[in-house]
């Protein structure tokens, strides 16, 4: 299980302070390509997303106040076949925000059936996955 | 089979730089009203030209990613729990696709594309927006 925050523009780079929208006045946004490898696991809730290199380029450090992921791969991928994807960043009741390294990512078909357990699928690793991230700007 | 890029506001315009955020300091976003006419062709879904969208962002570049929501009443698509998903990239690794060979498919509550042919009035009443994030500069 892995997933690989790159930056947003599919280039297979790092993130950096290009996939970082830091110019309103109390919201930082940042958007980066997610790149899946290895097995899913339903049994973990879904596969960790540790947002700590991105957190270090935001200035408050503070943990996401939302996000979300979209697929925007062809037909024959996750998302462009119905598919979604999940975010979980927070847990408890009322919700507290999970630590960065404690984000999961869930996947899902059309329908709602979540991705079985194993190999991540060509459905998978053919989308082009964003993730889409709202922080604090500042403390 | 047809998909229309209008303004944001729904006023049936075509769109303009009103639809254009570019304050951000990396990225662009657009926001507009998609109006669907005609027959649904099925997969690989209706065909979407971004070309009129590229000639207002200074870079020329494809999206960066993007998204569709419906926001209508409770008889639209969107209202009644139908989606919409929004392809620009092919292949492993995903590469962008060609400016004017974006797809939209349209898939209801369960998760069932919709059938071909023309156009459900869920559809037509539906208020459709495509938001776009693009790259500021090269």
């Amino acid at each position: 299980m892995s997933i690989a925050i790159q930056a947003a523009d599919g280039s297979g780079a790092p993130p950096s302070v290009r996939d970082i929208d830091a110019s309103g006045n109390q919201f930082v946004y940042t958007f980066n390509r997610l790149v899946f490898s290895g097995n899913y696991v339903t049994a973990l809730t879904g596969d960790s997303l540790d947002l700590t290199p991105l957190a270090a380029i935001v200035p408050s450090g503070y943990t996401p106040f939302t996000a979300y992921v979209e697929g925007n791969g062809d037909a024959t991928s996750q998302g462009g076949s119905g598919g979604y994807y999940d975010i979980s960043l927070f847990n408890g009741n009322p919700p507290v925000a999970n630590a960065l390294t404690g984000a999961k990512v869930r996947v899902w078909a059309a329908g709602g059936g979540e991705l079985a357990s194993g190999a991540y699928p060509a459905a998978v690793l053919r989308d082009a996955v964003t993730l889409c991230v709202t922080w604090r700007k500042f403390q | 089979m047809s998909v229309t890029i209008q303004a944001a506001d729904g006023s049936g315009g075509p769109p303009t730089l009103r639809d254009i955020e570019t304050s951000g300091n990396e990225f662009i976003y657009t926001s507009n009203k998609l109006v669907f006419s005609g027959k649904y062709p099925g997969t690989p879904g209706e065909v979407l030209d971004l070309t009129a969208l590229q000639a207002l962002i200074p870079t020329g570049f494809t999206p960066v990613n993007g998204f569709l929501d419906g926001n209508g009443d409770a008889t639209s698509k969107g209202g009644n729990g139908g989606y919409y998903t929004l392809s620009m990239f092919n292949g492993n690794p995903p590469a962008p696709n060609a400016i004017n060979a974006n797809y939209i498919r349209l898939w209801v509550a369960a998760g069932t594309e919709a059938g071909t042919g023309t156009y459900g009035a869920e559809a037509l009443r539906d208020a459709v927006m495509l938001n776009l994030v693009w790259r500021k500069f090269s």
